[in-house]
This record gives structure tokens, C-alpha cells and sequence, in this order.
């Protein structure tokens, strides 16, 4: 630490070199971005609360919604994209959980929240290109309008909002991380979201409903959150 | 200022080293690849914070006083140091 950055103000920012990439600074005459963030945070659901449908294009050119899904117990929305270095190291994790859950009622639907104008790396052209080479199985969608994240309360990819249906509406029931070690999946210790899935397929209490993870923040012109 | 890069200790060498060539960076930079804890210290660094990065937290006198989740602004930056000198 050098002498004069620590008599009064000592700055800790926390980045990833891979997100910086797509990094455009832009103006603002907005207020604070303390106040900005507060009010981004206090947004979104909490565990409990009911989430909204949508209809949203996927790479396929169809618009997909929840209410398509019939016959789900419930939805893993995943708000993920195509840039983020966390985003990838969970790519063929997601996949699995889509296998994994799929046939047991519980889908992967994907969603990438970004701005592609700020990020091009997350426009639909490039979706398709990364879901025909990786075989996705899930629906890989884009909120194009950026209207459906906010609503969810989504800061971050990836970023999982487990869904259970109770009496025709869909519930959160778990916000948070897949597991807790994105680096290196042999070393997971704690599976959040299959514990979840798993505890709400059994009829069991969720025990772990929140955690907090690392991801890049959702790229959207209007905040440049 | 600290710069804490959340890479992975790996990619010290490789990407963490050529962003810190490229952007003249002078100041420390450490890395924090403390992966299975992140669901501890990202709410010990600060209760607000998702864990979306980049974020920010400026200290005066030891003690916290301001938390920035997001990307900021030169001019933003530039206010928020302001604000909290002297």
C-alpha cells in the first residue's frame, strides 16, 4: 500500500480482467450511484414472493414463456450470458442441470439480460452461435427490452432464481449461486441449486434459500449498472 | 487504491498480468481467489452487495464509507473521493 493513499481514503475496488472487456465508460448526470444501487438492490423479488411470466424471443426465433411449460413442477431461470467468465466456467453445469431436472419438472430456462449494444459478445447472433456449440437443451432467451431482469431483482450473471408452482402461481424459492466454487467443479462443496430442487421435489424445507456469488454485473444503458 | 481482481489465482500470469501492463497500472493489485467462501465474505465486505463486480468500497480512517456496486464514472469516482477528503 503506498503511504499517501492510506492517510484518509483507501479505495478497494473489486474487478475480473476478462469482464473489462466490454468495459465503455459512459457520462452520466444521474445521482449518486449510492442511491443507484440501493434502489437496483431494494427492486426484485425476495424468497417467497410470486414472479412474473414473460415472453421473451429464444434462439430458435420463438417467443417462450413460463405458462408454455404445462407440465413443470416448477423453473430454474438462469440469468446467464455468452461474455462473463463466470458465466462460461458454469456453461456445461447449467446443461446438466437441465438434464438432470428437466424430467423431473423442474426446466433450465436461460435468460441473458445484457445490452447487446454494450456488450455485442451477448447479442441474439451470438446466442445462437454459442447454443448450437455447446448443445443447449434449454431455452436460451434474450430480454431484449432489459424489462424482466429488474423485475426479478437480477444484479449479475450467472444469477439462479429457482421457481416452484403453488396454486397456479410461480414462487421464489431460491435466489442465488449454482454452487459455491465456480473455478473448478470437481471441488464444489456445497450444490445450492440441486439442494433446493432437490429439497422441493422430496416436499422438504429449502435449507439454504440465499447465497451471494460473484458474477459480472448485468450490462443495461440505462443504469451502466 | 487496492485493486482486488477476482480471477482465478491462475490467471495471474496471463490475463491479470497483460491488463495490468496494458492499463500502466501502478498501484497493488492482489487477488482474491478464495472460491468456496465467496457466500462468506462477499456479505463481510459488504451487506449490500450481490456480487456483482466491478464494485467499489471507500474507507477513511478504517472505517467504511461507501459501498458501489457497479461501474463508475471518472467523474463519479472523482465526486465520491471528494466528498469523503477531509
Amino acid at each position: 500500500m503506498k503511504k499517501n493513499n492510506s492517510i484518509f481514503t483507501l479505495i478497494l475496488a473489486l474487478f475480473i480482467t476478462a469482464c473489462n472487456q466490454s468495459h465503455s465508460e459512459t457520462n452520466s448526470t444521474q445521482e449518486s450511484q449510492e442511491n443507484l444501487v440501493i434502489e437496483a438492490q431494494k427492486a426484485g423479488y425476495a424468497v417467497g414472493d410470486e414472479a412474473t411470466d414473460f415472453s421473451l424471443l429464444n434462439i430458435d426465433n420463438k417467443r417462450v414463456s413460463l405458462s408454455d411449460y404445462a407440465d413443470a413442477k416448477g423453473y430454474i431461470v438462469t440469468f446467464t450470458c455468452n461474455h462473463c467468465p463466470y458465466a462460461v466456467a458454469y456453461e456445461s453445469r447449467i446443461m446438466d442441470l437441465d438434464k438432470k431436472y428437466t424430467p423431473l419438472g423442474y426446466p433450465v430456462i436461460a435468460i441473458s439480460p445484457n445490452d447487446p449494444v454494450i456488450v455485442p459478445e451477448d447479442g441474439m447472433e451470438e446466442m445462437k452461435k454459442l447454443a448450437i456449440t455447446k448443445g443447449y437443451t434449454f431455452p436460451y432467451l434474450l430480454d431484449d427490452k432489459q424489462e424482466i431482469y429488474p423485475q426479478y431483482g437480477a444484479t449479475k450473471t450467472p444469477h439462479i432464481f429457482i421457481l416452484n408452482k403453488e396454486k397456479g402461481k410461480n414462487i421464489v424459492k431460491y435466489i442465488g449461486a449454482i454452487d459455491n466454487n465456480y473455478a473448478d467443479k470437481d471441488d464444489v462443496t456445497e450444490r445450492y441449486v440441486e439442494d433446493a430442487v432437490d429439497a422441493l421435489l422430496a416436499g422438504n424445507a429449502i435449507t439454504t434459500t440465499t447465497t451471494k456469488a460473484i458474477g459480472c454485473s448485468i450490462k443495461d444503458k440505462r443504469s451502466k449498472k | 487504491m487496492i485493486l482486488v481482481s477476482l480471477d482465478k489465482a491462475s490467471d495471474l500470469e496471463t490475463s491479470v498480468r497483460k491488463m495490468i501492463d496494458k492499463l500502466n497500472i501502478t498501484t497493488d493489485v492482489y487477488i482474491l481467489d478464495d472460491n468456496k467462501r465467496m457466500n462468506e465474505w462477499i456479505p463481510a465486505i459488504d451487506a449490500e452487495w450481490s456480487g456483482a463486480i466491478p464494485a467499489t468500497v471507500f474507507y477513511k480512517n478504517n472505517k467504511k464509507v461507501l459501498f458501489v456496486e457497479g461501474q463508475m464514472t471518472k467523474e463519479e469516482l472523482k465526486k465520491a473521493i471528494e466528498k469523503h477528503k477531509q
